[in-house]
C-alpha cells in the first residue's frame, strides 16, 4: 500500500526524530552521569587525603 | 582512533547520511517516499544485532579469561543495545502504521526483535540486583548468550518463513537499486561511527564508575 505524500513525509520526520531523540537522550544521560561521577570521585579523593593527613 | 575524532566524524557523517537518504536516493516504486525510513531503520537494527554479538562474545571472553574488562565491554554494549533496539522498533512501527495499517504484527522477526530488547533490559535488571561485582559479571553472562543466540534466529526468520516484514538485503531479498544501496551504505557507516564513539565513551565512563566504587570501599573500610 502506498501512503499519500503527506502521510509519508510525516512518518519520515517522525521516524528520524525518534532516532535522533533516542541518541540525544542517551548522550545527555551519559554525560550527566560522567559529570556526577567525576564530582563524586573528587569528593572521595578529598576524603582519603583528609584521612591520611590526620595524625 | 581517539574518541573526539569519532565524535567529529559522526557529526559530519550523519548530515551526509541524511542528504543521501532524503535527497539522493530515488523514490521507491511500490511504497513511495515512506521507504526512506529504511535508510535509518536498517542501521538501527544492524547495530542492535552488533550490540548483542559484542555482548555475547564479551561474556564468553569474561568466562574464559576472568578479566573484568570483558564484563565492562559487555554491559556497555548492552546499554547501547537497549537504545538501538528501541529506535529499531519505534521507527519500524512508524513505517508499519501507514503501510500495513497497523502499528504492530506478531510475526517472528518483530517478536524476536522485541525479545532482544527485553533481554538487554533483563540483563541490566539482573545486574542491578547483584551487588557483588564478580557474581554480577558471571551470572549476567546467561542473558548475554541468549541475546547473541537471538541474532541468527532473527536474521533467518524472514528467510525460512513467509512474514509481513519485508526482506530486502541478502539471500532471498528483493534487492535494491545501486543508488539506494549507496544511501543505505552511507547511513550504515555514519551510524557505525556513532556507535563506535558511544561505545568508547561509555567504556571510559564505566572505568570512572569502577574507580568510584573502589574509592568508596577504601573510604568506608
Amino acid at each position: 500500500m502506498m501512503p499519500s505524500l503527506e502521510v509519508a513525509l510525516k512518518s519520515i520526520v517522525a521516524a528520524y526524530s525518534v532516532i535522533f531523540a533516542g541518541v540525544f537522550v542517551f548522550v545527555w544521560l551519559m554525560f550527566g552521569r560522567q559529570k556526577n561521577l567525576e564530582k563524586r570521585l573528587e569528593q572521595l579523593r578529598d576524603d582519603v587525603r583528609q584521612t591520611q593527613s590526620k595524625p | 582512533m581517539k574518541r573526539q575524532t569519532l565524535a567529529v566524524l559522526s557529526l559530519v557523517m550523519i548530515p551526509v547520511a541524511l542528504y543521501f537518504a532524503i535527497i539522493y536516493a530515488p523514490t521507491e516504486a511500490t511504497m513511495g517516499h515512506i521507504q526512506r525510513i529504511l535508510y535509518f531503520h536498517v542501521p538501527q537494527a544492524v547495530l542492535s544485532y552488533t550490540s548483542a554479538i559484542i555482548l555475547g562474545l564479551a561474556s564468553l571472553m569474561y568466562l574464559i579469561k576472568g578479566d573484568l574488562k570483558w564484563d565492562r565491554l559487555a554491559y556497555c554494549s548492552a546499554e547501547l543495545g537497549v537504545l538501538f533496539t528501541a529506535t529499531t522498533l519505534v521507527s519500524g512501527m512508524i513505517w508499519a502504521r501507514p503501510v500495513w495499517n497497523t502499528w504492530w504484527e506478531w510475526d517472528t522477526r518483530l517478536t524476536l526483535q522485541l525479545m532482544l530488547g527485553l533481554l538487554f533490559v533483563g540483563y541490566h535488571m539482573l545486574r542491578s540486583y547483584l551487588p557483588e561485582r564478580e557474581k554480577r559479571a558471571r551470572l549476567s553472562t546467561v542473558f548475554g548468550f541468549l541475546a547473541m543466540l537471538d541474532v541468527p534466529i532473527n536474521y533467518l526468520s524472514t528467510r525460512i518463513q513467509e512474514q509481513h516484514h519485508p526482506v530486502v538485503l541478502g539471500p532471498g531479498g528483493g534487492g535494491m537499486e545501486p543508488s539506494m544501496q549507496l544511501a543505505l551504505l552511507i547511513s550504515m557507516i555514519a551510524f557505525g561511527i556513532l556507535y563506535a564513539y558511544l561505545l568508547a565513551q561509555r567504556i571510559a565512563i564505566a572505568k570512572v564508575e569502577e574507580e568510584v566504587e573502589y574509592m568508596e570501599q577504601v573510604v568506608h573500610a
